[in-house]
């Protein structure tokens, strides 16, 4: 019996090569020169480095010299020119240098110790501008403009929030994803810009270019992987939490597609690029059209998720140990009848549901009864929820051109405090419904009649002092 | 947006075209700084071929037909002025310093 690393590495040996999964960028030439030495010496020399992911031979251990260089960098836009590949590797290789593996960026040299060839760049300067024009055609173009792209959403998602999107499946997911995916994208573009900065300086002045060492490499990789290894397993949870919630057909249909299309695209450019010979206006032209058509697609996909996913909610039995607030609580002999609702846990907010009774009865007072109960995870978060929703209420009111300065305070004008401190809002006009706080329950109550100082007392006396310790 | 047109030439890209008065292959034009500056100037593979590039872009150097799959270069008339400026820039560098540091004045010899 082996150990599971034993029966993966022997599946992946089946055919005499051995694959391991790389994610580098143009600055780490030491740390990949010394994986691949450390390679050669265990017996797997590098053959093959495309994409992320290297595939390696086996040869007879030996302690071979290897040289990472950044030749000459191919966009999806560009095609590669083999004329001055092959000039390129003339060089090299005449002067005794052997090609080990190639890709769109580097190219990957090896030498016995003992030879005497010369290094591949003998100029700082030269060096510095091919890692440069690699870093040009990649990293500097994606990532700017997928930190504007995840800044722009991040503002967006907080532009949209609202105040129950804290307490609601996936209402923060337009927040928290561009977060993490902006602090994984600066981390990984703060080295780049420092080496940049710091090579300048030293290639003009012919000194040696500075690079990370392997150690230093490994532990920024390996804090970078992790992050995105957490952004991707939020991403999962999220799609599956929804999945979980509002499973339908036509929801799945859309993640594939919004899933599909970009993957689908990029492997049609890349096959295009191989395989058919072009000029690059045209390959601009063919992005263009794809990336249009993907945006659109993706678009009406979204559309089309919103459109269906808020039609069917649970309903499940309320938790015990949690008051409720009844018609007859407010004299009222209509049947309490309430259909209950449940919202779904979320990091901040471990608990939350609400519910309500209709009744058409014209005559009874108090025939409408919404309630939502939200226990946050900590009293600053309650807090923030609290603010927010107030925020919010302005913020509607503004909209509504119902603004105006007598009005500024009206949703504190309950100014209920309990033990000294505010914990009533009104977050109506009409004084039908209002928020409560304490510790770190809230209660948004909304009632057909206007909430007047004694119903609110009533309230408070029902939801809070009558509350058992909260779950 | 242009590249700056090449003013003054470093070290290696002086001797690199030193090298190509005559057409002469890649390796050839390290083989022949190294031995030109004694081991004191060394030309990589990867410097020759962005420094070759470079002057191929400017018109300075050129490519003449190849030897034994091998590609050779020459200087060509606009590389040729650019060296004799250089090597004139440079010549009247080393007069300076001798009639500042030696006390060589004109009258003098």
């Amino acid at each position: 019996m082996g150990t599971v690393k034993n029966i993966i590495n022997r599946d992946i040996s089946e055919y005499g090569k051995r694959k391991r999964i790389k994610i580098v960028s143009a600055i780490d030439k030491k740390y990949l020169e010394k994986t691949y030495k450390d390679m050669a010496m265990k017996g797997w020399m590098v053959e093959n480095i495309k994409g992320i992911r290297d595939t390696y031979r086996p040869i007879e251990p030996c302690e071979l010299d290897f040289s990472v260089t950044c030749f000459q960098p191919v966009t999806p836009l560009d095609y590669p020119d083999y004329d001055k590949e092959e000039t390129y590797q003339e060089f090299c290789e005449d002067s005794g240098w052997t090609l080990a593996a190639k890709n769109e960026r580097h190219f990957i040299y090896y030498k016995m110790p003992e030879s005497k060839a010369l290094p591949i760049y003998t100029e700082p300067m030269e060096e510095y501008r091919s890692i440069w024009n690699a870093m040009k055609k990649g990293e500097l173009i994606t990532f700017p403009l997928l930190i504007l792209l995840l800044v722009f959403q991040l503002w967006m998602g907080l532009k949209n929030l609202r105040f129950d999107d804290f307490y609601r499946s996936g209402g923060l997911f337009p927040v928290t994803y561009p977060s993490l995916m902006l602090i994984v994208c600066v981390g990984y573009m703060i080295p780049l810009i420092f080496w940049l900065i710091r090579n300048r300086s030293r290639a003009k002045e012919n000194e040696p270019l500075i690079f990370d060492s392997y150690k230093k490499v490994r532990i920024r990789n390996g804090i970078y992987n992790s992050g995105l290894t957490l952004v991707f397993i939020y991403l999962i949870y999220s799609i599956l939490n929804m999945f979980t919630s509002y499973f339908n057909l036509t929801l799945l249909f859309v993640i594939l597609i919004n899933m599909l299309v970009p993957i689908g695209f990029g492997i049609l450019l890349r096959i295009k690029i191989k395989k058919i010979k072009s000029r690059r206006s045209t390959n601009i032209i063919l992005l263009i059209v794809g990336f249009f058509v993907a945006w659109a697609l993706t678009v009406s996909a979204t559309f089309t998720l919103v459109s269906h996913m808020d039609y069917e909610r649970r309903v499940c039995e309320i938790p015990s140990g949690i008051p409720i607030l009844r018609h007859e609580d407010f004299g009222s002999d209509l049947v309490f009848q309430p259909e209950y609702i449940e919202n779904y846990q979320t990091i901040m907010v471990p608990l939350s549901f609400e519910y309500s009774s209709y009744h058409k009865s014209d005559e009874d007072n108090f025939n409408d009864i919404e309630v939502t109960y939200v226990q946050a995870r900590t009293e600053w978060i309650a807090q923030i929820i609290a603010n927010k929703a107030i925020h919010d209420e302005m913020q509607r009111m503004e909209d509504n051109m119902m603004f105006d300065e007598q009005q500024r305070n009206y949703v504190y004008s309950l100014a209920f405090k309990v033990d000294g401190m505010d914990m009533a809002y009104n977050l109506s006009r009409f004084n039908t419904q209002v928020m409560l706080v304490k510790e770190n329950t809230l209660y948004f109550v909304k009632l057909s009649e206007p909430i007047d100082r004694e119903v609110l007392e009533k309230i408070v006396r029902i939801l809070f002092e009558n509350t058992e310790k909260n779950i | 947006m242009a590249r700056k047109q090449l003013q003054n030439l470093t070290e290696p890209m002086y001797y690199v075209l030193l090298c190509l008065k005559t057409p002469l292959h890649g390796y050839g034009i390290m083989q022949k700084v190294d031995q030109m500056t004694g081991g004191r100037v060394k030309v990589g593979p990867g410097t020759l071929y962005h420094l070759i590039a470079r002057f191929e872009a400017e018109d300075i150097v050129e490519q003449v037909s190849s030897t034994n799959n091998k590609k050779s270069y020459v200087m060509t008339k606009k590389g040729r002025d650019l060296l004799n400026k250089e090597f004139f820039r440079l010549k009247q560098l080393v007069l300076d310093g001798e009639h500042i540091l030696e006390g060589k004045l004109d009258g003098d010899s």
